[in-house]
């Protein structure tokens, strides 16, 4: 005489035996992996047990799958793209800053090279909004000036939350 | 006759100020990035990267905060058109091949040290170029 399972216990048992196939797969795939990627991806695994914050949680998450995931990748150039137009605000109002900060300190764009360090030709491109200057640009271009680091971009990220054309 | 763009990449010798490194960046990494930088936040980032392939020591540049992290290096950067974005930008640098290779990108959530976990994926992407992995790079041009 047969036995019939119930659906229940039929839905279990194929869980299971997915779940099974499912951990092969990953062994598989862990005894595929090169000494090096194995060596990080046993350094992860201590990363997610360890994490304590939750960027350091989804920093080891990510590297787990990246390594497991084993794909390829390919190099391309930079495009060396001279068409800012999305950057034209930002360069309008931050070189605008820069060169009002300079003259308000009375300084030529000499005298601020060799207070900052930075090149005489960089703060020129940077005052003729060609560059966009990082943020220890800026610092140092504070430093020199006298002025708070908030005058080089705290109106222009108050404007860019209202109206993005209208700084200049 | 009709002409045709030309895509022309950071390439040792162009550019104005010269270029003394060529620039390349892994497709993924470019993906990578651009999931949570806009086209301004981008551009900007893109100077920094080429104003290092502007300086003799790219590893040691007067104009963009750079730290060494293990055999690769990482760029500091927020505030102005990144507004509240902490942003981090991996590279290697390979002397033979004269190039700077951007390996990938994160946003923080403070000034912190860079997590552990991304120095493994990134110290890895480097492991990988350094043995090929990723191909020979020819030019488009």
């Amino acid at each position: 005489m047969k036995t019939l399972r119930s659906p229940i216990q039929y839905s279990v048992d194929v869980n299971e035996a997915a779940l099974t196939m499912a951990i092969a797969v990953l062994v598989d795939r862990i005894r595929s992996l090169s000494k090096e990627d194995k060596d990080d991806l046993l350094s992860v695994s201590k990363l997610l047990l360890e994490a304590e914050t939750p960027e350091d949680l989804q920093a080891a998450q990510n590297a787990f799958h990246e390594i497991l995931d084993q794909r390829g990748g390919a190099l391309q150039e930079l495009p060396d793209n001279q068409n800012d137009a999305s950057l034209r605000s930002w360069l309008d109002f931050v070189s605008g800053r820069i060169k009002r900060a300079r003259e308000e300190a009375k300084l030529t764009q000499s005298e601020l090279e060799q207070k900052t360090g930075l090149p005489q030709s960089h703060i020129s491109r940077l005052e003729n909004g060609v560059h966009s200057p990082s943020s220890l640009t800026l610092e140092k271009i504070a430093n020199a000036t006298n002025k708070p680091i908030g005058f080089f971009d705290s109106d222009f990220s108050f404007a860019a939350e209202r109206t993005p054309s209208a700084h200049v | 006759m009709e002409k045709k763009a030309v895509k022309v990449g950071v390439q040792e010798g162009s550019g104005a100020p010269p270029y003394q490194w060529t620039v390349l960046i892994l497709d993924f990494a470019f993906d990578e990035v651009r999931r949570f930088l806009n086209d301004s936040q981008y551009q900007h980032l893109a100077m920094q990267v080429k104003e290092l392939a502007r300086e003799n020591d790219p590893t040691h540049p007067l104009t963009v905060d750079v730290k060494k992290i293990e055999d690769f290096y990482e760029i500091r950067d927020k505030g102005g058109v990144l507004g509240k974005l902490n942003v981090r930008i991996f590279f290697g640098v390979d002397g033979s091949a004269r190039s700077i290779v951007v390996l990938g990108g994160i946003k923080k959530e403070n000034n912190g040290p860079t997590p552990e976990g991304t120095k493994i994926a990134i110290r890895r992407r480097w492991r990988k170029y350094t043995n090929g992995d990723y191909g020979i790079f020819t030019r488009t041009q």
